[in-house]
C-alpha cells in the first residue's frame, strides 16, 4: 500500500517538476547539454564524503552504483552521443537536472515494458537505453501499473512471486525513475527563493530578494529568533503579519523538505569530535541539507557546514564554464573533508575512490582472457617460449589484480577478505587461480595453467554480474554487516576456510572436465600419462579442499556454539558445508575401496562441484535458515543453467563410459573406470 | 560355537569395512540434502526430528514413499565403524599417522553430538529491564504445571512433562494422580497447534466445548516455536467425586485455569518447559545500536547482574561473548519488540544452553585439523618428489 502511494506521489512530483526544468531549458541562451564538467571539478567533487547504508563513502562510489543500477554500467551517453562517466552523470543530475533528463541512462532490457506503458520508439532495439525525457510521456501509466502490482493487503514479497518477467522489469523501471527523480530534486532547495510575503521585518533581515538557497536563512537564525520574540511585544497588526510571514516560510520549507529532503547525507555533525562509542548515537548520523535547518535552529554549531552549503548552492547556480567553479568545488569538498576528518571518518575515502577507478576485476578479466588465449596457443605451439612467458605474465597479472582488489577492500572495510557473498566470488577466484598456478609450478603440464585461466575469467565475469545485482538490491558491495558477523576472528577463520574449500572443490571439478572432455573428444587418446596426471591433480585438489572444508565447517560450528548456543543446528548453510565434506570424504573412500578409478573420480569431482554450487548459492535460494546474509534474487537462473550444464556433462560422460565398456574387451577394462 | 565365531567374524568384517564407511557417508549426504530441501515446507525442528534424529524415516517423492535409514542410525553405525575399524583393521604407521588422528577427531565429534542429543537442555530467558529470573524456558517442549494459587511465599509445583500427554490426541485420555493432591487430573484432546474460539456454527473444533469455548486445530507452523499447544483438563476431586473441566492453552500471557479442590484454590498451566538455573539473572540495561542512518542492528548487548549465594556480579552479555557459568551458557540471541519506536522499553532474549559437551567440537576440530594437515603435507611432499623425479628423468 505504501509503495502504491509512493509511486502515485512520485508520478505527481515528476510531472510538476519536469515543467520547471522545461521552463529553464527554454530560457537558456546556449545549449548547456554540449558543455561538459571540467575534469578537475569532476575529480574534486568525487571526493565528497557521504554517509550511506550505514557507512561513510565517497560520492564517486554512490554515482557508480546508481548508474550501474539504472544503466547496467558505470557510464552513459549524452543526447549528443558523448560518453560520460558516473560522476559526471551524477553532477548533471544534481546540478543540471535540465541536462540530465536527456542522458540515456535507463536500460530497458525488454521493449515490451515500453509497449505496456504506451511508448514506441522507432529503430530502437529490444534491449536499449533511454533518457528520462524520452520515457516521460509513459511515466504516469508506468507508476499506475507498478502500483497495481502491489495489491492492498498482500505482502510485497508475496506479490512479487507472481509477477512475470515484464512486470518485474516494469516495477524496477518505476523504482529507477523514482531514484533518478530524487537526484534531480535533491538540490531544489538551492534553486529556491523563499518568499517574505511583504513583511518589512523579514525584509530588514534578508533584504528584498534573498537567496536562492538556504544559506541566507541559516546565516540569519539569530535575527529570526529575535523576530519571533519581538513578535510577542509587537502591536497586534504587526504581530499578525509577522506571524503570517513566518508561517508561510515554515510551510514553504516543509514543502521543500518533502521534495528534496531525502537523499545524500553529506554534512557530518559538528558538535562531536569522533564517532566513538561514548558519543550519543544520534551524533553518528550525518545530516541532509534540509536537516541543517533544524540543527541550526536548535543552536548546534554548524558554521563549517553552512560554508559548505553556501559552496554547494553557488555551484548549483553556476554554469559549468564558470571560472570560479573549481575554487568553489575545492572549497566545498575541503570543508566537508575537514568535518569528516575531525570525526575520523574520512581516512578510507581516497582509497575507495582509487579502488573503483582502477577497476581491478574488469582489468583482471581482460588479463585472464588473454592468458586463456595464450594458453590455447601454447597447446598448439608448445615450444614457443614467448607464449609461455606471455601466458604466465598475463595470468600472474590477472591474479595480482584480483588479489590487489581484495587487499584494498580489506583495508577499506577493515575486515578479512570474505564477509559478503560478493567477496566469496573474488576470494574463490583468487584461490582457485593461485592453487592452479601452484600445481602448474609442480608439474609444468600446462593443464592447471589453462584451468586457472578459465576459472579466473569466469570468476571475474561472475563478480561483475553479481556487482550489478548488488547495485540493484543494496547499492553497494561493501554493506554494513549484521551484528552476528561483527567479528573479524570468525570471519577470518571459519569463512575463509570454508571459502577455500569451495574454491578447491570447484578447481577439482574444472580439472575433472579436462579429463572427461579429453576422453570424449579423443584428445591425446593414447597418452595415459596425461590422464593420470589430470586424475592425480583432481585427487590432490579434493584432498586440499577437504582439509579446508572440514576445518572450516567445524570452525563454523564452534562459532555457532559461541553465538547461538549450539554447535550444529541443521541449518541449510551448515548442511551445505556438511554435504561438501561428506561428498569429498565419500569420494576418497570410494577411491580407497577401489569402487572408482580415474573416470569415476572425474565424474564424482564434477558432482562435488555441483554440491559446492548448491552450498554456495543454492541454499540461499531456499529462503530458510539463519544464514540469510546474501541476497540472491536473479541467481536462480544462473544456478539452474549450471546444474543443467553439469548434468549434461555427467550424463555424456556416463554414456561415454558405457560405450567404452562395450567397445573395449573385458580384459582391457581393468584400468578404465 | 564355530557358527557364532563365523557370524561375529562376519559382523566385525562388515562393521570395520571402509566400504560401509563410504556407503554411510553417501547415505548421510543424501539425508542431509533431502532434509535441507524439506525445511522449506516443514521447518527446521520437524525436519531435524524426522531426518537427523531418527532411526528410520519415509521420504515421499510425490506419491512415492521411499524408506530410508535415519540420521541417528547412520551416525551410530558410522561411530561403530570408526571404533571397530580402528581396533580391528588399523595398523599405525608413520605414513598413516594423519589419517589415524583424523579418525580420533571424528570419534570425538560424534561423541559430542551424542551427548548433546541426549543430555543437553536449551531454551531462552526473556527479560525486560529490571526483571529477573532463575529459570529458562524451552523453545519447543511443553509441560503441565499444577500449583496452589492465591498463597504467598514459595509455591510447590507438580509437573507433568510433555512426553506424557503429547500423544493424547482426539479420543485418548490419561489420568494423573499424586498422593499430595486432593484431586486427579485427566488430560485429553491434545493439539500441537491450536487457538481457542468461542463456539459458533463455523467452528471446526476438535476439542469439546467448555463454557462456550473450544480449541480449533491449526496447521503446524514451519517455525516450530510458533506452535501453541492446547488440551482439555478434567479435575476429579478424590473425595466427593465432583469434577470440572477446563481448556488449557499454552500462550504465556494467558492466565492459568483456576479451580477449587479440597477447600483450596488450585491452578493448571500448560506452558513451555522450564529449567531452573543455579543463579538468578536480572537485566539492568539492554542496549541496541544501529548502523548510522539505517535500521540495521550493529550490535546489541545486555548488562545483567548475576545473583548467586548472596553474591552479586555485574556481567555484560553480547553477540559472540556469552556468559558461561554453572554448566550453563547464556548467549545474546535477540531482542524485541521488533517494531518498538525509539525510546520504547525493550526486552532481551538470551539463549540458554546446558551442554556437557560444550567444548568438545573445538577439541575435535583441533585434532581433525592437525590430522588433515599431517596427511595432506605427506601427500603433497610425495607428489612433489614424484614430479621432480619425472622432470629429472627428462621431457615427456
Amino acid at each position: 500500500m505504501k509503495i502504491r502511494r509512493r509511486f502515485s506521489m512520485v508520478a505527481l512530483v515528476s510531472i510538476l517538476f519536469l515543467g520547471s526544468f522545461t521552463v529553464q531549458i527554454n530560457g537558456q541562451e546556449s545549449d548547456p547539454s554540449s558543455q561538459r564538467w571540467p575534469s578537475d571539478v569532476v575529480v574534486t567533487m568525487g571526493g565528497i564524503p557521504v554517509q550511506d547504508g550505514g557507512r561513510v563513502k565517497p560520492i564517486d562510489t554512490i554515482a557508480g552504483f546508481k548508474l550501474l543500477k539504472l544503466n547496467g554500467r558505470r557510464g552513459c551517453k549524452t543526447v549528443d552521443g558523448d560518453s560520460i562517466d558516473a560522476m559526471e552523470w551524477l553532477l548533471d543530475c544534481l546540478f543540471r537536472p535540465e541536462v540530465a533528463v536527456d542522458h540515456r541512462c535507463f536500460l530497458v532490457r525488454n521493449d515490451e515494458v515500453l509497449t505496456d506503458i504506451g511508448l514506441d520508439f522507432e529503430g530502437s532495439r529490444k534491449s536499449d537505453r533511454y533518457s528520462y525525457k524520452q520515457l516521460l510521456p509513459g511515466l504516469q501509466l508506468l507508476f499506475k501499473k507498478a502500483g497495481q502490482l502491489f495489491p492492498p493487503g498482500i505482502d510485497a514479497n508475496e506479490a512479487s512471486k507472481t509477477w512475470t518477467g515484464v512486470e518485474r522489469q516494469l516495477v524496477q523501471l518505476a523504482r529507477d525513475i523514482q531514484e533518478f527523480e530524487s537526484l534531480l530534486h535533491y538540490l531544489d532547495f538551492a534553486r529556491f527563493r523563499f518568499s517574505l510575503n511583504g513583511c518589512q521585518e523579514m525584509i530588514d533581515i534578508f533584504g528584498e530578494s534573498p537567496g536562492p538557497g538556504l544559506t541566507p536563512l541559516l546565516r540569519s537564525t539569530d535575527q529570526l529568533r529575535e523576530l519571533i520574540e519581538k513578535r510577542q511585544s509587537a502591536p497586534p497588526e504587526r504581530a499578525e503579519q509577522i506571524q503570517r510571514a513566518l508561517l508561510a516560510l515554515q510551510q514553504e520549507f516543509a514543502q521543500l523538505d518533502r521534495i528534496s529532503g531525502a537523499g545524500l547525507a553529506i554534512f557530518p555533525p559538528e558538535d562531536s569530535n569522533s564517532a566513538s562509542e561514548e558519543t550519543d548515537l544520534q551524533d553518528e548520523v550525518w545530516l541532509r541539507p534540509m536537516e541543517l535547518l533544524t540543527v541550526v535552529f536548535d543552536g548546534a554549531p554548524a558554521e563549517i557546514s553552512i560554508s559548505a552549503l553556501e559552496n554547494l548552492e553557488s555551484i548549483a547556480s553556476s554554469a559549468v564554464d564558470d571560472p570560479d567553479l573549481a575554487a568553489r568545488s575545492t572549497s566545498l569538498v575541503s570543508n566537508l573533508r575537514n568535518l569528516a576528518e575531525a570525526r575520523g571518518e574520512y581516512g578510507k575515502i581516497p582509497l575507495e575512490i582509487l579502488f573503483y577507478r582502477i577497476d581491478f576485476f574488469y582489468h583482471g578479466l581482460i588479463l585472464f582472457i588473454l592468458s586463456f588465449i595464450f594458453t590455447s596457443i601454447s597447446w598448439l605451439a608448445p615450444r614457443t617460449s614467448w607464449i609461455q612467458w606471455a601466458t604466465w605474465a598475463s595470468l600472474l597479472g590477472g591474479l595480482t589484480l584480483v588479489i590487489g582488489g581484495i587487499v584494498l577492500r580489506c583495508i577499506i572495510r577493515s575486515r578479512p577478505p570474505v564477509s559478503t557473498l560478493y567477496e566469496t566470488i573474488l576470494f574463490i577466484t583468487a584461490c582457485a587461480v593461485l592453487t592452479g598456478l601452484f600445481i602448474e609450478w609442480l608439474n609444468r603440464k600446462r593443464i592447471a595453467l589453462a584451468t586457472a585461466s578459465i576459472l579466473g575469467l569466469l570468476g571475474c565475469f561472475l563478480s561483475m554480474k553479481y556487482e550489478f545485482k548488488e547495485a540493484v538490491t543494496t547499492g553497494d558491495t561493501m554493506p554494513s554487516l549484521v551484528a552476528v558477523l561483527d567479528t573479524n576472528f570468525w570471519l577470518a577463520t571459519h569463512v575463509t576456510c570454508v571459502t577455500l574449500g569451495y574454491s578447491a572443490g570447484l578447481l577439482a571439478a574444472a580439472l575433472a572436465h579436462i579429463w572427461i572432455f579429453g576422453k570424449i573428444f579423443g584428445f591425446r587418446r593414447d597418452d595415459k600419462d596425461f590422464y593420470r596426471t589430470v586424475s592425480r591433480m583432481v585427487y590432490g585438489v579434493i584432498c586440499f579442499g577437504l582439509l579446508f572444508s572440514v576445518v572450516g565447517t567445524i570452525l563454523g560450528g564452534i562459532w555457532a556454539n559461541y553465538s547461538w548456543g549450539r554447535f550444529w543446528g541443521w541449518d541449510p548453510k551448515e548442511n551445505g558445508a556438511l554435504m561438501i565434506c561428506l561428498a569429498e570424504l565419500a569420494i576418497l573412500h570410494f577411491r580407497l575401496c577401489g569402487y572408482i578409478r580415474e573416470h569415476g573420480l572425474a565424474l564424482l569431482a564434477i558432482f562435488n562441484g555441483v554440491i559446492v554450487a548448491f552450498s554456495w548459492w543454492g541454499v540461499n535460494l531456499l529462503g530458510v535458515g539463519l544464514h540469510s546474509y546474501g541476497f540472491t534474487d536473479g541467481v536462480m537462473q544462473f544456478l539452474i543453467g549450471f546444474y543443467i550444464l553439469e548434468g549434461s556433462v555427467i550424463g555424456a560422460s556416463l554414456l561415454w563410459g558405457l560405450w567404452q565398456r562395450r567397445e573395449t574387451p573385458p580384459s582391457a577394462t581393468a584400468s578404465g573406470s | 560355537m564355530q557358527k557364532i565365531n563365523a557370524i561375529s567374524g562376519f559382523l566385525i568384517k562388515i562393521l570395520s569395512s571402509q566400504k560401509l564407511a563410504a556407503v554411510l557417508m553417501t547415505l548421510l549426504l543424501l539425508l542431509t540434502f533431502l532434509g535441507t530441501l524439506e525445511q522449506v515446507d516443514h521447518g527446521l525442528f520437524a525436519v531435524q526430528k524426522a531426518y537427523f534424529e531418527s532411526w528410520f524415516l519415509v521420504h515421499e517423492i510425490g506419491p512415492v514413499p521411499i524408506p530410508l535409514p535415519g540420521g541417528l542410525l547412520c551416525m551410530s553405525l558410522f561411530g561403530l565403524n570408526l571404533l571397530v575399524g580402528g581396533l580391528v583393521r588399523f595398523r599405525l604407521k608413520p605414513s598413516n599417522l594423519g589419517i589415524f588422528i583424523i579418525h580420533i577427531g571424528m570419534a570425538i565429534m560424534l561423541a559430542s553430538g551424542l551427548v548433546k542429543l541426549y543430555i543437553s537442555d536449551d531454551g531462552h530467558l526473556t527479560l525486560f529491564e529490571e526483571e529477573e529470573s532463575n529459570e529458562f524456558v524451552s523453545y519447543h517442549y511443553w509441560e503441565l504445571a499444577i500449583f496452589e494459587s492465591g498463597i504467598s511465599g514459595p509455591v510447590k509445583e507438580y509437573l507433568i512433562p510433555g512426553e506424557d500427554f503429547l500423544h493424547l490426541g482426539s479420543g485418548k485420555s490419561r489420568v494423573f494422580v499424586d498422593s499430595d493432591l486432593p484431586f486427579q487430573v485427566e488430560l485429553s484432546n491434545f493439539l500441537a497447534n491450536c487457538k481457542p474460539r468461542f463456539e459458533d456454527s463455523d467452528l471446526q473444533a476438535i476439542s469439546p466445548e467448555i463454557e462456550g469455548w473450544a480449541l480449533e486445530e491449526l496447521p503446524m507452523e514451519v517455525a516450530a516455536e510458533r506452535n501453541i499447544a492446547g488440551l482439555v483438563a478434567t479435575v476429579i476431586e478424590t473425595a466427593g467425586e465432583t469434577s470440572s473441566s477446563g481448556l488449557l492453552y499454552g500462550r504465556s500471557d494467558i492466565a492459568p485455569w483456576s479451580f477449587q479442590a479440597g477447600g483450596r484454590s488450585w491452578a493448571l498451566a500448560l506452558r513451555h518447559r522450564r529449567f531452573s538455573m543455579p543463579f538468578t539473572i536480572r537485566l539492568d540495561d539492554f542496549h541496541k545500536e544501529d548502523h548510522p542512518g539505517i535500521e540495521m542492528a550493529r550490535s546489541f548487548r545486555s548488562d545483567v547482574t548475576k545473583f548467586e549465594s548472596g553474591r552479586e556480579q555485574k556481567i555484560r552479555i553480547q553477540m559472540n561473548e556469552p556468559l558461561r557459568d554453572g554448566g550453563l551458557v547464556l548467549f545474546q540471541s535477540g531482542w524485541g519488540p521488533s517494531n518498538a519506536p525509539p525510546g520504547a522499553r525493550l526486552y532481551t532474549v538470551l539463549s540458554v544452553v546446558r551442554n556437557p559437551s560444550d567444548h568438545w567440537p573445538l577439541y575435535s576440530c583441533i585434532v581433525i585439523g592437525a590430522g588433515m594437515l599431517i596427511a595432506f603435507i605427506q601427500k603433497l611432499l610425495k607428489y612433489a618428489q614424484r614430479q621432480a623425479r619425472l622432470r629429472e628423468e627428462g621431457p615427456e
